[in-house]
């Protein structure tokens, strides 16, 4: 379970934001709310990209904040820019295992695995420009998915990673979502303005206070 | 702690030691002079100073405003005709006007603007000697043309790469909202050249501010002029050491001063939420094709074209046509002539190496520090006004001033004329740092807003980082920066000068020396060689940043 | 080239001359000079080439005591005060009354520590082609009805340039601001160096440019071009006389001293002409055919050194100031 307790996080001048919410393993969870509410500042506190003012952020009652990005058990979608444009599908989710790119054996069968799952198997080669925007997004997923299972990361944060898409690729992408909190026990913090995307996700919604 | 440390905190703090080094060392080198001449540091201001601080002012101000106005629509129309050849030619020819010395560009620059230059000759024929008579390009604005013709190109090759990384997504909302011509450069391309504006603005600034042979052989008489010609002549025919160096700190001070009012005025800039700082830019270096909607009237991007071709190819064309001369054989024959070319490609390499280090070094520790502070969502920091401070630094500081410095400071150590080169060297990649600087840093500060947050969260970071993920994005660049400042210290004249002896030579004091023998067709000719010499320069640049490139990596 | 060859040095003293890289370079005198000096003198000389007159100076300053030249040879008489106040330079102790060959104007060679090799006029260089009619005085040059076009240099980064102020003053006095008020719409530019604005002048920017009276012979003699000529003005022209002097902090002072001698000979003087195209300052010494095409002013000016000292800053800004106008 990933605790934020009573986290308080200020830009400087502007900006304030609290935060209070208990997040469910294996289960996907929705931050709602208008723009400006905060949420992507959320997503960055539990990532390590910013750091509380005040408050705590737990995952299985172990405090995350000591710890940077790297080393806490999670991967991140951004809106865009998650995958690096000059390197090929298969080298951007190997990436997820080793910054060096040194696989083992079983890592490579794990990144192997995870294009089939996502069904993007036949991407392998291909470097980012020419894939679509929804088989980017899943390469990330994919990439999710190997941290979950080579390095102990099952958190997964994603920020607003559909809004750009057509609704058909949007479905596709949430069910490729659902498939690694179903079949690979992730647990999902989403960040979304979307209504539709909480209740095709099913799961829990958190609703931040106007922005 | 309330910001995490930054990837590039490393980077960040040798960056930072490094320009706290260079700035002392350039005060040093000023306040050398000083120390070394007695008399009064104060005797060289008198009441002209403030007029040369004025003319100085108002001509870089009046260089920076045209070159401005004319490098930006001509960055948007190359850029919206990337597609045509002639295109890559006259990038190529931009290149290559960035780097001329500025003796031979000046010839050039006369031979097309002069009273028996191209456009004087052409129009006398068109118009039959009404009036023609009364084109002179000598004057404050034959200074700001002369200033234009290396300021647009070096405009441009900040700007382009600006606009080639517009995303598709902009393209997409332009088409939709039928954006063309002028709207769509309103709305699309402007913004992305409205960053870079201040510091280049600057850069420009502070060249045109320390302008020195341009001016005077322009400028038409001394209504026109820079303190540098003051220093010159405080060093050379008065020998007062010292009042060379208070008008060199007076000269920083003034520039200094530039720069803090534009830091002030950047200042004004909106802290935008989180998903608005993300720049929803790609990082495929590949330019974006536009279609052909957003172009606009084919008109004005030939009336551009033509801006660029008379400003800036017709003068290089001039140069190299003179310099087709039979005493090119002749030159070359000469056994000094291979020494002196050895010495210069020598000199190059030594200098493109060290430029390219360092620059690294200072531009990513500037990117590092401009991501950090835009994840603050603070304001400019001191940190951030010292790096700038100390490489500014050296666009302000006379060639001659930092010569004679490393003369007298060589001296004690010495034989000079066994350390020359180091000298050279050394001087020539202090000059070129500034501009190696902008050119990687605005790049570079792109990639890490882009990557940073992918890369801390995958743990890539370090020397595997640069490898991997920097480095290959950057293969464009690295060749600007290894092909340009080998090409300026290839044209340099001013520290050779003092450095020059039988057996030190390099091209550029070979021409003056021909030039001084009244040898016009030999020093044509080596004006000729050096042009050569320098577009092979940057050619070999281009193609030595291609081993940067890793496989499984995308065309540049 | 010139560098001493170091076998050699072991054995022979080294006398190290500073000079300007023309003169030491191979098209200048200064190889045939090392070349005549060295069969008498035992010893091997090193002409170091500067970028010019002004340069040697400079580098001299810079040196200081510690400097490694015995010689300095291309000063010019307007830096010679400059020099002088420095205490880095000997008395040359030679007798040469009765063996110069400069302007009657110029007077008497007194100067203890600076001995003369070389000298020119001052000119205004043309191209007969193109100026069918020049100015035959400073007068005629200054009419505003003419519509001549001027080239010129800087004093302050410039001998030539520094020649006409003094020219100007010498002519004509406490006058000299209003004439460079008179000379100011005719100047086309005002450029760093002398080659700056010959190439100019070649490139027919310019009518007429500030050069030596010794220019055409170059374009006659070395080109075959007999269309160059220098201006001759009725009032005078200023003279430029280039020098040598031993350093104080000379180690070979004696063997010095000899090589100033020899530059005074016919045989080295005779070289000057066509290396370094300027008049011999000995009087024996033979000029080439060719020169006598050139002008010779009726009247010859040259300050003191003393004066130049004295009067330098002053005028520079009355230029600066006239020619801002």
């Amino acid at each position: 379970m990933l605790e934020i307790n009573s986290v308080f996080f200020s830009y400087g001048d502007a900006d304030e934001f609290t935060y209070d919410l208990h997040v469910r393993t294996a289960a996907a969870t929705v931050i709602q709310g208008p723009s400006g509410a905060g949420k992507s500042t959320l997503l960055h506190l539990v990532a390590g990209f910013l750091a509380p003012l005040r408050g705590d952020i737990r995952w299985e009652n172990a405090s995350l904040l000591a710890l940077p990005p790297s080393e806490r058990p999670l991967s991140m979608l951004f809106q865009d820019n998650n995958l690096f444009d000059h390197l090929d599908a298969r080298t951007n989710i190997a990436l997820g295992l080793d910054a060096g790119l040194k696989l083992s054996a079983t890592q490579k069968d794990l990144v192997d695995s995870a294009m089939d799952q996502l069904g993007i198997d036949g991407l392998k080669n291909k470097l980012p420009p020419m894939l679509s925007g929804g088989q980017q997004q899943r390469v990330a997923l994919a990439r999710a998915l190997v941290r979950a299972r080579g390095r102990n990361k099952p958190l997964i944060l994603l920020d607003e990673p559909f809004t750009a898409l057509d609704p058909l690729t949007r479905d596709d992408c949430l069910a490729a979502v659902r498939l690694l909190i179903d079949d690979f026990g992730m647990t999902a913090l989403i960040v979304s303005h979307d209504p539709a995307d909480a209740r095709d996700l099913g799961g829990d919604v958190f609703s931040l206070p106007g922005g | 702690m309330l910001y995490p440390a930054s990837p590039h905190q490393k980077l960040i703090l040798i960056g930072l030691g490094m320009a706290v080094l260079l700035l002392a060392l350039g005060l040093a080198a000023i306040l050398a002079l000083a120390w070394h001449g007695d008399g009064d540091i104060l005797t060289g201001i008198g009441h002209r100073t403030g007029y040369v601080l004025r003319s100085a002012v108002l001509q870089a101000g009046l260089s920076v405003l045209c070159s401005v106005a004319v490098a930006v629509p001509a960055a948007v129309a190359l850029h919206r005709t990337a597609q045509w050849r002639w295109s890559k030619v006259m990038e190529m020819v931009l290149g290559l006007a960035l780097v001329i010395p500025t003796t031979v560009a000046a010839g050039g620059l006369i031979a097309v603007w002069g009273r028996t230059g191209v456009v004087a000759r052409s129009c006398e024929y068109i118009f039959a000697d009404a009036g023609c008579g009364a084109i002179s390009i000598y004057g404050l604005h034959g200074v700001i043309l002369a200033h234009m013709f290396f300021n647009v190109p070096l405009l441009i090759r900040i700007f382009l790469p600006l606009l080639e990384a517009i995303p598709p997504t902009h393209d997409r909302l332009a088409s939709l909202l039928d954006l063309k011509g002028f709207w769509y450069f309103r709305h699309v391309e402007w913004p992305q050249l409205k960053s870079a504006l201040p510091a280049s603005s600057l850069l420009v600034f502070l060249f045109c501010f320390t302008s020195f042979s341009l001016v005077l052989m322009l400028g038409g008489g001394p209504k026109v002029t820079t303190m540098e010609v003051e220093i010159y002549a405080a060093i050379r025919f008065s020998f007062d050491l010292a009042a060379a160096s208070g008008l060199s700190l007076l000269q920083f001070a003034c520039a200094a001063l530039v720069v803090a009012v534009i830091a002030l005025l950047n200042r004004r800039q909106p802290v935008a939420s989180t998903t608005e700082r993300v720049f929803a830019s790609s990082t495929s270096p590949r330019p974006v094709r536009l279609p052909s909607d957003f172009t606009g009237s084919s008109c004005w991007l030939i009336t551009m074209h033509t801006v660029l071709i008379v400003l800036i190819v017709l003068p290089v064309l001039v140069v190299m046509v003179r310099g087709l001369d039979p005493a090119l054989f002749k030159v070359i024959m000469q056994p000094s002539f291979l020494k002196g070319l050895k010495t210069s490609l020598g000199i190059a390499f030594g200098t493109s190496l060290a430029v390219t280090l360092l620059a690294f070094l200072l531009a990513g520790a500037r990117a590092g520090l401009v991501t950090r502070q835009e994840m603050k969502a603070s304001r400019k920091s001191m940190a951030l006004i010292l790096l700038d401070g100390g490489i500014m630094l050296y666009l302000v500081i006379p060639a001659i001033v930092l010569g004679t410095s490393a003369f007298i400071l060589l001296r004690s150590a010495g034989d000079i004329f066994s350390t020359a080169w180091i000298v050279v060297v050394a001087a020539n990649t202090l000059l070129a740092l500034p501009l190696a600087i902008r050119i990687l840093e605005t790049r570079l500060t792109r990639l890490f807003r882009q990557q940073d947050r992918l890369a801390s969260m995958l743990g890539i970071d370090g020397a595997v980082r640069w490898r991997l993920i920097t480095l290959p994005l950057l293969e464009r660049e690295i060749g600007l920066v290894l092909g340009l400042s080998a090409a300026l210290s290839l044209g340099d004249l001013g520290v050779i000068a003092l450095f020059a002896s039988q057996d030190f030579q390099t091209l550029p004091w070979m021409l003056y020396q021909a030039a001084g023998r009244y040898a016009s067709d030999q020093a044509a000719a080596l004006a000729f060689i050096l042009l050569g010499v320098t577009i092979i320069l940057l050619i070999s640049g281009k193609y030595t940043a291609r081993l940067f490139r890793i496989k499984g990596s995308s065309d540049a | 080239m010139l560098a001493a060859t170091p076998s050699m040095a072991l054995d022979k003293p080294e006398l190290v001359i500073y000079t300007y890289d023309s003169f030491a370079s191979e098209w200048g005198p200064g190889p045939a000079i090392k070349e005549k000096f060295e069969k008498t003198c035992n010893c091997v000389v090193t002409f170091v080439g500067l970028d010019s007159s002004v340069g040697i100076l400079g580098r001299i300053q810079l040196e200081g005591a510690s400097s490694k030249a015995d010689i300095a040879l291309g000063l010019d008489t307007s830096l010679t005060a400059i020099a002088s106040a420095t205490g880095l330079f000997a008395e040359h102790k030679q007798n040469i009354k009765g063996k110069l060959a400069l302007p009657e104007d110029v007077g008497f060679w007194d100067d203890p520590v600076f001995t003369p090799v070389d000298w020119g006029y001052f000119a205004f260089v043309y191209n007969k082609e193109t100026m069918t009619s020049p100015p035959r005085s400073f007068e005629e040059l200054l009419d505003p009805a003419n519509n001549i076009r001027l080239v010129i240099q800087d004093p302050r980064t410039a001998t030539p340039g520094l020649g006409l102020m003094l020219w100007v003053n010498a002519v004509y006095g406490d006058k000299a601001p209003e004439i460079w008020a008179k000379l100011s719409p005719k100047i086309v530019t005002v450029t760093k160096g002398w080659w700056d604005s010959y190439s100019m002048f070649l490139e027919g920017e310019a009518d007429m440019v500030l050069s030596y009276s010794t220019s055409p012979a170059y374009h006659l003699i070395a080109e075959g071009k007999d269309n160059f000529a220098a201006a001759s003005f009725a009032e005078g022209h200023y003279t430029q006389v280039e020098v040598a002097a031993v350093l104080k902090s000379s180690t070979k002072p004696a063997l010095a001293r000899l090589f100033l001698q020899k530059m005074l000979e016919p045989e080295v003087q005779s070289l000057l002409p066509t290396t370094n195209w300027m008049y011999p300052a000995a009087k024996d010494a033979a000029v080439p055919d060719g020169f006598e095409t050139l002008i010779r002013p009726e009247k010859a000016f040259l300050f003191s050194p003393e004066e130049v000292q004295r009067n330098r800053e002053a005028w520079t800004e009355a230029w600066v100031n006239g020619l801002s106008q």
